[in-house]
């Protein structure tokens, strides 16, 4: 356990070009990439994740860290691969069929991955047939988005499309979208947020708590 | 009998008065538009008069008497006349929306004028008795000398209205005429000549968070009044995405027009027409701008399908509605001319901005950014004509921010820090302030980050804002605290407590800045071009009027040209909405825009994700794109 600070501050506060730099000086050290991602730059996500749920910190500042936190992944990501680290898990996430407002889901899917997910970003306007197609390949969660409650009805397809595959997880978020709606189509989770969305998945595929 | 003599607006107006009426009743009865926008409660402190030599008594019942040559300001509403004689003189900054300052909102481009409606006096041959004939025909004959074109129609409405206004008008009728679905038509009729009086007409610009209304007089094209408000709308959805979520249903969507026609149209105009000194029951013919889905709530149609691909519309072209079947409050046959839309997400009013400010006209390359909720944009190249619009939201128009105001009496519209970080602000009004309007919000931001009280990401230094006394722990909307920074004192304030400007504050600022740029800098890229290759950036808007575009400039919301490439044209969508109403020309204009139209969607274009996310920093994460 080596947090190095300047790294973890580096992506709290959103410095990506010193994100670039403090990995690349690292990795020229013969810095473990695994070590840099879980001990420095997946705990300032994750605290800032929390800090996003408790009102502490806005879209802005989140959406600026996850970029730094991004192009720190950039680097770190094929060396891990090739080291053979397992991510958490491997999700899918996309806006649905009809929905183009992308900035949430975005979001969460960077939260995700600053959190040790493989994410799999479907993009937007994604029917059922994208999703169980991203299933196929490995995704064990589906995690759906949409902003206007003409989009939001979509969501049901998607759930029913994986009724028979308890397994897959769906989870879903979005500005209309409420717990009890996710209740009534039957999705297996809901994130009011970004930051809450990295814990929800969690306990959907029984990682913690 | 006693009588006053009122100065003003550069007459002089002799005018009787009986009882003890308070001098702004008197002024404003004797047909000056005295500002009394509180409705004379002494609170606006905007009637302000010159009492001259006479006798006069203050609403407390306390009286006096100014001698001769001596003049004595007070409140026009606080103060009664008593007689035998008085004199009165309106400054003008006492008289609301002059001429000129209406035209501050907006620029006309030149071209003919030709009103859409308009009134003829007819006396048509008197009927006897070996040629009665009938009155329609004669009605008609009379029009037709009056070189009135042929094919009239004329409703069942006016038709029952003929004899009696043949009757009481001595045989004179005056006949208003408008166009319908099927060439002219007859709109009005009224007894007697009435072409000496005001023929009122209503422009309006409906916007996702502010409404603005202009009386015009279609004679002449001259602006009566000039009024805004909130969209009451704002009261169950903020922007464009949540109006159409919250229409979920024919009660839903029901609501909504209720809100924009009952509970904002309607009282802007009566207080137009108020001002004027009209009916609004004279009012026989509107135009309107707005976004596609204002204009569908505006008409009770459900923006449903608006709200998910491929963004279906209803109508973007819209027939002239009847003014009464959507609920406004307007002559019975009025009717409300649209001006069209592009496409679901590009309305109406960036037709109008465009038409406004010429755009086509040029050989480019141009941009036409109009700052609202719904910030829609266009890029004009000589030949193509690209447009979009992003999801601003409305902190600019002062919604969404906690001592955030529209630009009206005691609004801070600038801002400025000094050296010893006390803060130098100006009102509009002589008011103690009660907000910040969009301006003051964009200098606060510029002038903080310059100074280094607030950092890129949108922090301010706590240290810095202690040590100056201006810090302030204030409740967060959602529990918690959040920082902020103390504005004016509770003491020097208009309000209940001191007005402040929380992080949170910043964020739904920098937000809705992120969404402009990335928007016009996509916009731009999509046409191969960079914000230096612009010759003219053209900037609409009623907030554009106001802003301080270094300031602009500064916080990354414009891209750093120079100031000579820049043209205010502020609020284009009345504009386009006035032209509707008295430019022959402004139809196919409109037509010729929508066909030159390439909508572009900023979802769909991968590098906008990422200049939004460097937009929302101070002034831009890209390093590149504000060399300063």
């Amino acid at each position: 356990m080596a947090k190095i600070q300047a790294l973890y501050d580096a992506v709290g506060k959103g410095k990506r070009k010193d994100v670039e730099q403090i990995v690349n000086a690292e990795l020229a050290k013969g810095t473990n990439p695994v070590e840099m991602l879980m001990d420095s730059m997946i705990p300032a996500m994750r605290d800032l994740g929390d800090r996003f749920s408790r009102n502490e910190v806005y879209v802005p500042e989140m959406l600026i860290a996850a970029r730094a936190m991004q192009t720190g992944l950039n680097i770190l990501e094929p060396l891990i691969a090739q080291r053979g680290h397992k991510p958490l898990a491997k999700l899918c996430i996309g806006t649905v069929k009809g929905d183009l407002h992308d900035i949430g889901k975005n979001l969460v899917a960077m939260m995700l991955k600053g959190a040790g997910y493989e994410v799999v970003d479907l993009g937007v306007d994604c029917d059922a047939e994208k999703f169980a197609k991203a299933v196929e390949q490995g995704s064990q969660a589906v995690l759906l988005s949409a902003l206007l409650t003409t989009t939001m009805p979509y969501m049901k397809e998607v759930v029913s499309r994986f009724k028979d595959r308890p397994q897959v997880k769906v989870i879903i978020g979005g500005a209309p979208v409420t717990q009890q709606y996710a209740d009534e189509i039957g999705a297996h989770g809901y994130a009011d947020n970004a930051g809450e969305a990295v814990k929800v998945v969690e306990r959907c595929l029984g990682l913690k708590g | 009998m006693n009588r006053v003599l009122i100065e003003g607006a550069g007459r002089t107006v002799r005018a009787d008065f009986e009882g003890r009426p308070t001098a702004a009743e008197v002024v404003f009865d004797a047909g000056f538009a005295l500002d009394t926008a509180c409705g004379g409660r002494g609170i606006c402190g905007r009637c302000r008069l010159a009492l001259g030599p006479g006798r006069y008594e203050t609403l407390a019942g306390r009286a006096f008497e100014v001698a001769d040559g001596e003049e004595r300001e007070m409140l026009g509403c606080r103060v009664r006349l008593v007689g035998p004689s008085a004199r009165l003189r309106v400054p003008d900054s006492s008289l609301i929306e002059q001429r000129a300052q209406i035209h501050e909102d907006y620029v006309l481009p030149e071209g003919e004028r030709r009103p859409r409606v308009r009134r003829v006096a007819v006396r048509p041959v008197p009927p006897t008795l070996e040629n009665p004939g009938d009155a329609y025909e004669r009605l008609t004959a009379a029009l037709r000398g009056a070189a009135v074109a042929d094919g009239l129609s004329c409703p069942l409405e006016i038709l029952r209205r003929l004899p009696g206004a043949l009757e009481d008008g001595g045989g004179t009728v005056t006949v208003t005429l408008g166009p319908a679905e099927t060439g002219d038509a007859i709109v009005d009729i009224e007894p007697g000549d009435t072409t000496a009086s005001p023929l009122p007409v209503v422009a309006a610009d409906i916007g996702t968070t502010t409404v603005v209304c202009v009386l015009l007089d279609a004679r002449d094209g001259r602006a009566l009044a000039r009024v805004s408000r909130y969209n009451q709308q704002i009261r169950k959805a903020d922007d464009v995405a949540s109006r159409i979520s919250f229409c979920d249903g024919p009660e839903e969507v029901d609501l909504m027009r209720r809100l924009v026609v009952e509970e904002t149209l309607n009282p802007l105009i009566h207080e137009a027409c108020v001002r004027a000194g009209l009916a609004p029951s004279r009012v026989l013919r509107l135009a309107v701008a707005g976004n596609t889905t204002m204009m569908h709530l505006l008409a009770g149609v459900s923006p449903q399908s608006i709200g998910r691909a491929p963004f279906q519309a209803a109508a973007l072209r819209w027939p002239p509605l009847p003014a009464h079947a959507i609920g406004l409050d307007v002559g019975q046959a009025a009717r409300l001319d649209i001006v069209p839309s592009i496409s679901a997400y590009v309305g109406g009013d960036i037709v109008a901005d465009l038409y406004a400010a010429r755009l086509t006209e040029g050989e480019g390359p141009a941009l036409l950014v109009d700052i609202g909720t719904n910030g829609e944009m266009a890029l004009w190249d000589g030949g193509r004509l690209r447009v979009t619009a992003t999801a601003a939201g409305p902190a600019f128009e002062g919604a969404g921010v906690r001592y955030g105001c529209r630009a009206a009496a005691g609004a801070i519209e600038r801002f400025r820090w000094n050296d010893d970080l006390s803060a130098e602000i100006k009102v509009i009004g002589p008011h103690a302030p009660v907000g910040l309007c969009g301006s003051a919000l964009i200098d606060f931001l510029a002038d903080s980050f310059r100074i280094g009280l607030l950092d890129e990401v949108g922090r301010f230094d706590l240290e810095r804002l202690r040590a100056a006394g201006r810090y302030v722990a204030a409740p967060g909307p959602k529990g918690g605290t959040q920082h902020a920074c103390r504005i004016v004192s509770g003491d020097e304030s208009g309000i209940e407590g001191p007005i402040y400007v929380t992080e949170g504050d910043v964020a739904e600022l920098l937000k809705a800045k992120a969404a402009v740029y990335a928007g016009l800098r996509t916009l731009l890229s999509v046409g191969g071009r960079r914000p230096c290759d612009l010759r003219e950036l053209v900037l609409a808007g009623g907030f554009a009027r106001h802003l301080n575009v270094e300031n602009a400039q500064r916080i990354g919301l414009l891209p750093p040209i120079p100031p000579g490439r820049i043209r205010v044209i502020g609020n284009g969508a009345l504009a386009g909405a006035v032209l509707l109403l008295t430019d022959p020309r402004a139809p196919s204009g409109f037509e010729q825009i929508r066909a030159l139209a390439e909508t572009v969607e900023l979802n769909l274009v991968t590098e906008f994700a990422g200049r939004y996310a460097d937009a929302l920093l101070l002034p831009n994460g890209d390093p590149g794109e504000f060399e300063r």
